[in-house]
């Protein structure tokens, strides 16, 4: 790890090495964020600073960290600045903090956040670690922004809460939209995640399983 | 200097975590303590917020989170509010203070819960703004509903805590939802009916005025029809109290004595002289004695004593 190449630090994550389709990590808030498209493109603003953030904090302190209860330490400093963003948000982007609600604070247990730090951000410097969350943060929105696109056009016919394609359809002349239930699901994230992964697999077959 | 030093031996370790904590601890009680006067400020106005848009189709425009604060102060809501108790009658108490959650244990109302009621003077009409909380599909849910005098809904604005978004984030983000309890009566023959919350096509629960389900959320939906009862049973009292006062003042064209309009608060004390609303109603209010006992200027003494007696 502490070998690769600056840019492969922070490209590689956005899609050859994405945390979600490659790497398999963030499932759970992949699935349930992405119902509608604001509060996933919040969730991975907020995540992205958070990584960026703690891997900085974590490689900082790197040679200090004692190794038996490095996860610990890990965890609260990844806690305390989940607590700060949202305190702050709370202060002063009072909408913002109301559409991520609980998202905020799962952004403690994702997954993603644990690996970079324990993978990368202990055994790099800083600015390496910088770029390693900002990729990892940025391909993470990437995949969850896609998911959250197909789900809500097709779940409730809009984009960003406006309607799309019921207009398309009475445009059409056809007499509006019946919402796909089935997106609004979990099921329909995991559907997707899947048809993600099965094109980034066809596309590139380096990931292939041989 | 760490490299000389030992950072797998338990006293380095132990001293770690503990600044770390302390540090931590210090961050964040700071940023707490500095952002507290924001936060409370965006709450209070949120929830001033939620409360006006129980009235919003009363006001006749919008009720945002940026102009709340200013029509809060417009129809001087601030002096507008007070507590009653579940037998009706009215209790000293912060209103704006009281947490709805505080008022429900096990999803009933506790009976000697002080409810919080707001009243919104529109046009000289008095809508009574009364509180409302109850569990929802994946966490609480919670809103406001105004009664006009007659009992009818005025209006009424839900929020929740974590419902699906799309489906049952509707109670909140869907204006029609909200909307079609405009108008709905929660009195059937002087019964509380409440308004209930059933799929289309089928019939209320309670037995009164019903709006149709949001299609995708038939859980969700069914916990506002039963937030909206549960809630609303504490208040009945109080309720049929002002509607029956309100009634009074509407006999009398008005006129509610010494004040000037027939505020719920004025018509519950004042208004309802013997004089003004005949013996009617001067019954219905010696019927708690130790009101009995204050009216004074309740002119038909025997019935007073009667019910005194009867106590």
């Amino acid at each position: 790890m502490a070998n690769e190449k600056k840019p492969g630090v922070f490209t590689g994550p956005l899609w050859t090495n994405n945390p979600v389709v490659v790497q398999v990590l963030g499932i759970c808030s992949a699935l349930a964020v992405t119902t509608q498209m604001k509060p996933a493109l919040v969730m991975g603003i907020s995540l992205t600073c958070v990584l960026a953030f703690a891997n900085v904090i974590i490689s900082v302190l790197r040679n200090t960290i004692p190794n038996r209860i490095r996860i610990i330490v890990q965890l609260v400093v990844v806690a305390a600045l989940v607590i700060l963003v949202n305190q702050i948000l709370k202060a002063y982007v009072y909408d913002v903090s109301k559409a991520l609600s609980v998202y905020v604070g799962l952004i403690i247990t994702n997954c993603i956040l644990m690996g970079r730090l324990e993978a990368f951000a202990l055994g790099n410097k800083p600015f390496p670690a910088l770029l390693d969350g900002l990729g990892n943060g940025i391909g993470y929105a990437l995949i969850l922004f896609i998911t959250a696109t197909l789900r809500e056009l097709f779940g409730s016919g809009t984009l960003f809460g406006y309607d799309v394609l019921a207009r398309f359809v009475n445009e059409a002349g056809y007499d509006g939209y019946q919402n796909c239930g089935f997106f609004t699901m979990p099921a329909a994230a995991l559907i997707i995640l899947g048809c993600i992964i099965w094109y980034q697999r066809a596309k590139n077959p380096d990931l292939q399983d041989k | 200097m760490h490299k000389t030093m030992n950072r797998n031996s338990n006293v380095y370790t132990v001293i770690y975590a503990t600044v770390l904590t302390v540090l931590v601890a210090i961050l964040l009680s700071a940023a707490s303590l500095g952002l507290k006067d924001k936060q409370k400020a965006n709450t209070d106005n949120e929830k001033k917020q939620q409360i006006l848009q129980s009235v919003a189709s009363k006001l006749g425009k919008e009720v945002t989170f940026e102009n709340a604060a200013d029509l809060w102060q417009e129809l001087k809501m601030d002096d507008a509010m007070f507590c009653v108790n579940t037998k009706g009658e009215k209790v000293d108490g912060k209103a704006f203070d009281i947490a709805s959650k505080s008022l429900f244990s096990a999803g009933k109302i506790i009976p000697e819960a002080t409810l919080p009621v707001y009243v919104a003077n529109i046009n000289g009409v008095p809508y009574r703004i009364m509180s409302m909380y109850g569990a929802g599909l994946w966490g609480p849910i919670w809103g406001y509903l105004s009664v006009d005098p007659e009992g009818k809904v005025a209006g009424v604005s839900f929020d929740h805590d974590s419902e699906t978004a799309g489906l049952g984030s509707k109670i909140k983000d869907d204006p029609a939802f909200a909307n079609a309890f405009i108008g709905k009566s929660i009195f059937t023959d002087g019964k509380f009916t409440s308004v209930s919350v059933t799929k289309a096509g089928k019939p209320a629960n309670y037995g009164g005025e019903k709006v149709d389900a949001i299609t995708g959320a038939t859980k969700t939906s069914d916990y506002v029809g039963i937030m909206i009862y549960e809630s609303l049973l504490g208040y009945v009292p109080f309720i049929q109290g002002g509607t029956a006062q309100a009634g009074c003042c509407q006999k009398h064209e008005g006129n509610c004595g010494e004040k000037e309009t027939c505020g719920m608060e004025g018509c519950q004390k004042e208004a309802c002289t013997p004089e003004s609303c005949g013996k009617e109603e001067c019954k219905a209010q010696c019927g708690d004695k130790s009101e009995c006992a204050a009216k004074a200027e309740c002119a038909d003494k025997a019935e007073c004593d009667a019910c005194k007696k009867a106590e």
